[in-house]
């Protein structure tokens, strides 16, 4: 079991070396329009 | 499958067989596959009556095991290639050095190692090899400040075939017949491997530390720079932006379980040559529903030549027993074998690091094996003596390029991609690193056993 846990620890860090730095959660570009309709809906001038 | 004495001329008929195959594998006269020449002799020695049908047939049941684990960790090895798990590793390794050369040489290290640990030690080479001349190309560094970063690769995937056993053809073939299996070779060799690796990566560390630059350019940049458009990773960034990312992280997720059931399914009944083919079939699967690709391809690229290679390399060696050549060498050591755990360690290893620089470690482990075996040891002393030989195999062997098939791969791709390294060269930068790494290792693998048995 002890080795089992070594591989799957060494198995971690082989996964994160391969697979590339998680990227901050961007919106979805449907949604952006979604919400800008809702601020013109409501009268105020949209930033976004 | 005794040992008859037998005529003089037999004798020298295998002797040359023997060296004339092994001369043939080392040196790949037209660029012949390593299998033919292994194949070549062992029919030679079959007709001549040297090795009779029912050695064969032990022979075929001893290496189809493993050979068919192996093969299969490579079609695994083929499919991730094929998706492009591979290709974006060199990229990926260069942005985690956040501009650090230091820290790009021990990341290349550990990716090697890993490699190695996950798959096999030749797949590591013929994986890892082009990504760190990718890597090398990328930063843009002056041809002597690439050798550490290749050294390091090399040294570092064929040594960590060590820890697990699992990681090398020569390796398993043994375990059977010294009455170890992966559970108990990984008990007694895991620590002491991971002692010799750590001292193989500060030994190479301290040798190259003037060469590996300080700091090397930010990936980010290279890859924006309009004129780094024609780099060979400018292909990377496009299999980036089209990776199936969900399909990528199941894969290596799958070949991490696939290893780690190794250790624990074979309890169950499961042979670890089943385990491995499950493991092929279900990402050759996975890849086919998700981006519809047949496995044709897989089936053209699987290195079949290995159950092929093994089998005839082992039957020419299994001649050699058969003449008489292993009793010979039995009552040289028989005395120093005997003595002690120590001494039985010490002989072993280093006979088989000497016997590999000067004919391989493949045939070197399967003669050293067969030997330790007549000599009529109990148990345990014949356990650490093999494991003592397989160090010798994965460290003591890496002297010259000769050693190891791993290295005379590496020296091949290195050629054919314009960095070509020479014998002296190689063997000044080993002379350095293998023979301390060799006897810290061994005496870690002797400091082990008192501490366990």
């Amino acid at each position: 079991m002890i080795i089992f846990s070594l591989l799957m620890g060494s198995g971690f860090i082989f996964y994160q070396l391969l697979t590339p730095p998680t990227k901050k959660a961007v919106a979805p570009t449907n949604m952006v329009n979604k919400e800008k309709r809702k601020f013109r809906i409501n009268g105020v001038q949209s930033n976004a | 499958m005794g040992f008859s004495p037998m005529h003089d001329s037999l004798i020298v008929y295998t002797f040359a067989i023997f060296a004339l195959t092994t001369l043939c594998i080392l040196w790949r006269p037209q660029g012949i596959n390593e299998a033919i020449p292994a194949i070549s002799g062992a029919i030679l020695l079959f007709i001549a009556g040297i090795v009779p049908l029912q050695d064969i047939v032990y022979i075929f049941k001893l290496v189809s095991g493993p050979s068919i684990t192996i093969i299969s960790t490579i079609v695994m090895c083929i499919v991730l290639e094929s998706i492009g798990v591979f290709r974006w590793a060199a990229l990926n390794v260069v942005k985690r050095a956040k501009g650090s050369g230091i820290r790009l040489f021990w990341s290349i290290m550990l990716l090697c190692f890993l490699m190695t640990v996950f798959f096999n030690n030749d797949g590591s080479i013929l994986i890892t090899t082009p990504i760190i001349l990718h890597i090398v190309q990328i930063i843009r560094i002056k041809p002597h400040q690439k050798l550490p970063y290749l050294f390091a690769g090399v040294f570092i995937a064929t040594s960590a075939s060590l820890p697990i056993g699992v990681s090398n053809i020569a390796n398993l073939i043994g375990l059977q017949i010294v009455g170890l299996n992966l559970v108990s070779y990984t008990n007694l060799a895991f620590v002491p491997s991971m002692i010799g690796i750590a001292t193989l990566s500060l030994l190479l560390y301290l040798l190259f530390r003037n060469e590996i630059p300080r700091k090397i350019p930010n990936i980010q940049d290279s890859i924006s720079d309009p004129t780094f458009k024609n780099h060979p990773l400018s292909g990377v960034q496009k299999s980036v932006e089209s990776m199936n990312w969900t399909l990528f992280r199941t894969c290596i997720v799958l070949v991490v379980l696939i290893r780690g059931s190794y250790f624990v399914l074979p309890a169950y009944g499961f042979s670890i040559e089943w385990i491995a083919i499950t493991g092929a079939l279900l990402l050759i699967g996975i890849r086919w529903v998700s981006l519809k690709i047949s496995p044709i391809d897989v089936l053209w690229k699987a290195p079949w030549h290995i159950l092929v290679f093994a089998f005839g390399m082992y039957v020419t060696v299994y001649a050699l027993k058969n003449t008489g050549v292993t009793s010979y060498m039995m009552s040289l050591l028989d005395g120093v074998m005997t003595q002690s755990l120590m001494s039985a360690s010490f002989a072993s290893g280093i006979l088989i690091s000497v016997l590999s620089n000067l004919m391989n470690n493949l045939p070197s482990v399967m003669l050293g094996t067969l030997l330790i075996t007549e000599i009529g040891l109990d148990t345990q002393t014949l356990q650490v003596a093999y494991i003592s030989m397989i160090i010798g195999s994965d460290i003591g062997a890496l002297l010259t390029p000769l050693g190891t098939l791993a290295t005379l791969l590496w020296m091949f791709v290195l050629k054919k991609n314009g960095v070509p390294i020479t014998w002296s060269a190689y063997f000044k930068v080993a002379l350095m690193v293998i023979p301390i790494t060799l006897v810290v290792t061994l005496i870690a693998f002797n400091l082990w056993l008192w501490l366990i048995l």
